[in-house]
């Protein structure tokens, strides 16, 4: 077998391994709504697209095409069903290339990369799984104590994230965090409604970013 | 809630997710045979990304608790967090919907849970969707687009996030009370566990979870009582 061949053949079983786990990733919210005959209306929908979809769709494509090359392609196909592509299987993959001492992007290249991707793929997945198992008989007590908290877990997660923004790219905040912060000062109060206003906010920032990126002002 | 029929299918996905993996591993495996790599390298390679990986699984673990309490048990959790996702993804996209409906708790309504656990699904399968379709086409071509710049690709993600965590944090700041000492306490977490992973770089997987956690553990003293 040549690499060409070994290459196609990766495609087509990546493909089927692409439509079968996104059938099934999708099977979890469709079971959920028959069982509970508790279906999302229009408007819903519309929430989550504002709120969510928005942002998190075009991240996800704009992901795919900037990892892909770096990873190879069996690398690829396992990464994007598994997830932890930039923490942990870019890393693993790059490391193990790294210490095989191949050149990213040769024939060893993809075969080194899709071992160490596969291997960390299954460690986590594991790892997940003796976790629940271990967390089952204790549930309750932790939607007893965390349950009261839960409330700030948007809050507890931006903090840290937005500070690990803040200290990379602060140019790019200043702009859409004060351009916010005044609507919902002044204008949008109601906090219900200010996370529609994330697209809004998306759009400032490229564009601004891409200003300051042409003029030299960020590199 | 009736949760049963989704850990069966959460059985079935990672169970799934487990098979492929394992096969395309070892036609990878056998492909490297054939180039002439040596099985001692083969299984180096294997070895030293099993280890790699144990560490940075454990704070995955650590935000998969924080979630419990949002979505009523564990099994969503467990799947989305074996799954494309991440812990601070599912949660925004969570709270996001629940908050826009007025609702304390996602568990109140059926409707409204199920919409947040569409949208996360959804909205996460954008880049899975583009490999169906596009990728085998666009092997070469992608090589190229990223080439061609590859430090605005970079900052192009990090301007949408920008967008997000301005939004966000704006929205946090205003609403003020509870909202805004949680911002501030992860703020600190986060400088400090950021400040000591210069020097053990292995702190900074734990970096996020542990901030999170760490934050609402404060909060809970600070507010005090069981619920």
């Amino acid at each position: 077998m040549n690499q060409e061949k070994y290459i196609n053949t990766l495609h087509k079983h990546g493909k089927r391994f692409m439509i079968v786990s996104s059938l099934l990733m999708l099977a979890v919210p469709f079971v959920f709504s028959l069982i509970h005959n508790a279906w999302p209306t229009l408007e819903l929908i519309k929430v989550g697209f504002m709120t969510v979809g928005a942002i998190y769709i075009p991240i996800g494509i704009i992901e795919t095409i900037n990892y892909a090359p770096m990873l190879g392609v069996g690398a690829t196909y396992i990464s994007h069903v598994t997830g932890n592509i930039s923490n942990m299987k870019l890393p693993a993959s790059l490391s193990a290339m790294k210490q095989a001492n191949v050149e990213p992007g040769s024939d060893e290249a993809e075969i080194i990369s899709t071992l160490a991707v596969a291997s960390s793929s299954i460690v986590t997945i594991l790892i997940i799984l003796v976790g629940v198992l271990l967390l089952l008989p204790y549930l309750s007590v932790i939607d007893q104590y965390l349950g009261t908290v839960t409330d700030y877990l948007v809050p507890a997660i931006f903090g840290a994230l937005g500070f690990v923004f803040i200290v990379r790219h602060w140019k790019l905040v200043i702009i859409p965090m004060s351009v916010m912060l005044a609507l919902f000062y002044f204008v949008i109060k109601d906090p219900t409604v200010q996370p529609v206003f994330v697209p809004v906010a998306s759009l400032l920032s490229l564009v601004t970013a891409r200003i300051m990126y042409k003029k030299g002002w960020i590199k | 809630m009736n949760f049963v029929p989704l850990y069966i299918i959460g059985i079935v996905l990672i169970g799934y997710i487990l098979i492929e993996t394992v096969f395309i591993y070892k036609r990878a495996y056998k492909r490297g045979l054939e180039l002439g790599i040596t099985k001692t390298q083969l299984n180096e390679t294997t070895r030293s990304s099993v280890i790699f990986s144990i560490v940075p699984s454990i704070p995955i673990l650590i935000g998969l608790i924080t979630m419990i309490p949002l979505f009523g048990d564990v099994v969503i959790p467990w799947i989305r967090l074996s799954v494309i996702g991440s812990v601070s993804y599912e949660t925004y996209a969570a709270t996001a919907i629940k908050g826009a409906v007025g609702l304390s708790s996602l568990t109140e309504n059926l409707q409204v849970y199920s919409t947040a656990i569409w949208t996360m699904t959804i909205s996460i399968l954008s880049g899975m969707i583009i490999l169906i379709f596009f990728y085998k086409k666009y092997t070469t071509q992608l090589e190229s687009i990223k080439k061609r710049d590859k430090r605005w690709s970079e900052l192009l993600i990090a301007a949408m996030f920008m967008g997000l965590v301005g939004t966000i944090g704006a929205q946090q700041i205003t609403i003020g009370g509870y909202n805004t000492l949680a911002l501030f306490i992860s703020v600190c977490i986060m400088a400090v566990i950021g400040g000591l992973s210069l020097k053990f770089k292995w702190l900074e997987e734990f970096a996020l979870p542990v901030s999170m956690l760490g934050t609402l553990v404060i909060l809970y003293f600070i507010i005090g009582g069981v619920r």
